[in-house]
């Protein structure tokens, strides 16, 4: 039995579509794309009388447009509200039934939300706990809520589009649904996940798999902002620090084991290389394209997927437990793959695509930090064409906007399209 | 018995911030749906156990047509061997009679052939002129000559005669009687000769 989703994230001025199947356990990614929305036309609606109405219309159109381009489905349609817009409460409540909990979050949300119920809609996530003290289980919860105008908008805004949707999330919970879809409960206790997308930056920091801090650099453009790939590691990693500094204030905690690291650069190893080397803390990534383009990983990836209904803690469990694990579920089939048709449209330019990438990673490597050296190409329109040749600029001059990252080549849309994938995930 | 209690346990990962009127309506859709599911796999499963009972019937059916087929060739042939075993009891209970009556008929022709013989002998032989036969008949080889006579003399000359042929060990006059017939004296005599 197959069932399609598809999942839309409206990052400022872009709007990321996803299609995949899910087939037995394993998603098909049927489609993806990421359009340019166009922005003056909405920006201009803010002069007129009902601009609010005019910019949903007009928002409404974008979405219609972008579905139609590539005849994504609209039977499942995910999305999330604005992180702006989201408030989330940490809480511990004791083990109990369902109904029960849905009752004691609604109190909670009562008394933490500073609007009344009847104005917001709120969910809530949880993870099983045990509690040292008797044996039992503490269901560490975190409760997300959000205005319900907002929500009823982007219903609106999408039934316009001729699409009803399924079901609205944060980016945070597909980040961390994402992260344990890929790394399960071997992601570690205590670590960070960090989106870079083309505009903004999402930093979570996950304790006892329980999501208890996150923060949204906005408007900070990595792309454009940053003169090379160096520059870039050294913002991220500035931002990094500043956001640990934050989070350690006042509190004696174990340190982070871990950064995962998605979208924008996720798959570079000299950029992976500087943020570690600034921080001290393990870099790994979370990537679609890694999970699709490395075997090893598929493998990894399913080995860590199953461990999705284990314990909490069995983070921890030992290397041989693993190693074994490994060599059974190596059979097994991975849990992402690619349409036959995408393959084909993927693949078609891989070699090309790839030399490339990996003429520019050699060459960062030798340039050993100093970015004076570093070879870079445009993003220009030659970049990422349908021909799938990309300029190197050779002669080791810095050129301002000249960055390792393509908005129309597929490898690296699909390098960004995780937190939309992360939305079809989740228990 | 902890950690199987633990993998039963599921966390809850993902959030639906849809406005609660709309995650009504998909509730109820949904519901909508599994009950359509429920009812379209109801009928299916009657339909289908249905069939199965149509097709084990059909075929439980055409089992009984074919053996019912088979016990009226069986029966059929049965009568037809009874049939024939009766004819064959019949043709060779004919056959058996048939061989008697053909061998009694053989022995009869043989016998005939020897009284005929022995007629045309008694015939052939010459009789004095005053005898005349009325008839020759044989009873279990012994032979009745039926005659009439003008005088008692030919008669007894007749019985030395046929004594002569010695073709009878014995022979006796059963009878003799006088008649008149417009007023013609003669006497009738029965002779019984033994072979």
């Amino acid at each position: 039995m197959s069932k399609t989703f598809t999942a839309v994230i409206i990052d400022y001025n872009y709007i990321k579509i996803i299609e995949a199947t899910k087939k037995n356990k394993t998603y098909i990614i049927n489609n993806f794309s990421l359009e340019k929305l166009n922005q003056n036309d909405i920006d201009a609606t803010t002069y007129n009388d009902n601009a609010e109405n005019t910019e949903n219309i007009l928002m409404a159109e974008e979405i219609k447009k972008a579905f139609g381009l590539r005849q994504f489905s609209k039977k499942n349609v995910f999305t999330v509200l604005n992180d702006d817009y989201i408030y989330n409460y940490n809480f511990s409540l004791p083990e109990m039934p369902e109904s029960d909990l849905a009752k004691a979050v609604e109190y909670e949300v009562k008394k933490k939300s500073p609007f009344p119920l009847s104005q917001i809609v709120y969910d809530y996530i949880y993870t099983y706990q045990e509690d040292n003290k008797d044996g039992g289980y503490n269901l560490l919860t975190t409760a997300y809520v959000a205005k319900k105008e907002y929500s009823e908008q982007l219903v609106k805004t999408f039934a316009k589009a001729d699409i009803k949707l399924r079901s609205i999330e944060s980016k945070t919970t597909s980040l961390y649904n994402a992260n344990l879809f890929i790394y399960g409960n071997n992601a570690g206790l205590h670590y960070m996940l960090i989106d870079i997308n083309l505009i903004s930056i999402k930093i979570i920091i996950i304790y006892k798999n329980t999501i208890i801090f996150e923060r949204n650099i906005e408007e900070i453009n990595i792309i454009k902002n940053t003169k090379n790939i160096n520059e870039a590691g050294e913002t991220i990693s500035a931002e990094i620090q500043k956001t640990v500094d934050y989070y350690y204030a006042g509190k004696s905690i174990e340190p982070i084991e871990n950064i995962y690291i998605s979208g924008v650069y996720a798959n570079n190893e000299t950029f992976k290389d500087i943020i570690s080397n600034l921080t001290n803390i393990h870099i790994e990534t979370m990537s679609i394209l890694k999970l699709l383009d490395n075997g090893s990983g598929a493998d990894t990836h399913n080995n860590n997927a199953k461990n999705n209904n284990g314990k909490a803690d069995s983070a921890r469990n030992n290397n041989e437990n693993d190693k074994k694990r490994n060599k059974k579920e190596r059979k097994i089939q991975p849990l992402i793959k690619l349409s036959s048709k995408l393959y084909k449209k993927i693949y078609k330019n891989k070699t090309a695509a790839k030399n490339v990438r990996k003429a520019a990673n050699n060459s960062d490597k030798l340039s050993d930090g100093n970015s004076n050296n570093i070879n870079h190409y445009t993003d220009n329109d030659n970049i990422g064409s349908n021909n799938g040749i990309m300029n190197m600029n050779l002669d080791g001059q810095i050129l301002s906007n000249y960055i390792l990252y393509d908005e129309n080549n597929l490898f690296d849309i699909l390098d960004i399209m995780l937190p939309a994938f992360g939305l079809m995930l989740g228990k | 018995m902890a950690q199987s209690n633990v993998k039963k346990k599921k966390n809850k990962t993902r959030i639906n911030l849809l406005p609660l009127s709309d995650k009504i309506n998909i509730a109820r859709r949904n519901k909508v749906i599994v009950y359509l599911i429920v009812l379209v796999g109801y009928i299916f499963i009657l339909s289908g156990y249905d069939y199965i009972i149509f097709s084990k019937t059909n075929n439980a059916r055409t089992v009984v047509f074919n053996l019912n087929q088979k016990l009226e060739t069986i029966r059929n042939n049965n009568i037809i061997y009874t049939t024939i075993q009766k004819a064959i009891l019949n043709k060779e209970k004919i056959e058996t009679s048939l061989k008697k009556d053909s061998s009694i008929i053989n022995k009869l022709n043989r016998l005939k052939k020897k009284e005929y013989k022995k007629f045309i002998e008694i015939i052939k032989f010459p009789m004095p002129n005053g005898i005349w036969l009325s008839s020759l008949s044989s009873n279990n080889g012994n032979f009745i000559i039926n005659g009439n006579s003008l005088s008692l003399k030919d008669v007894s000359v007749y019985i030395k005669n046929i004594k002569k042929m010695k073709m009878f060990k014995k022979i006796y006059l059963s009878g003799i009687e006088k008649k008149i017939k417009k007023g013609n004296n003669y006497y009738t005599f029965d002779l019984k000769c033994k072979l």
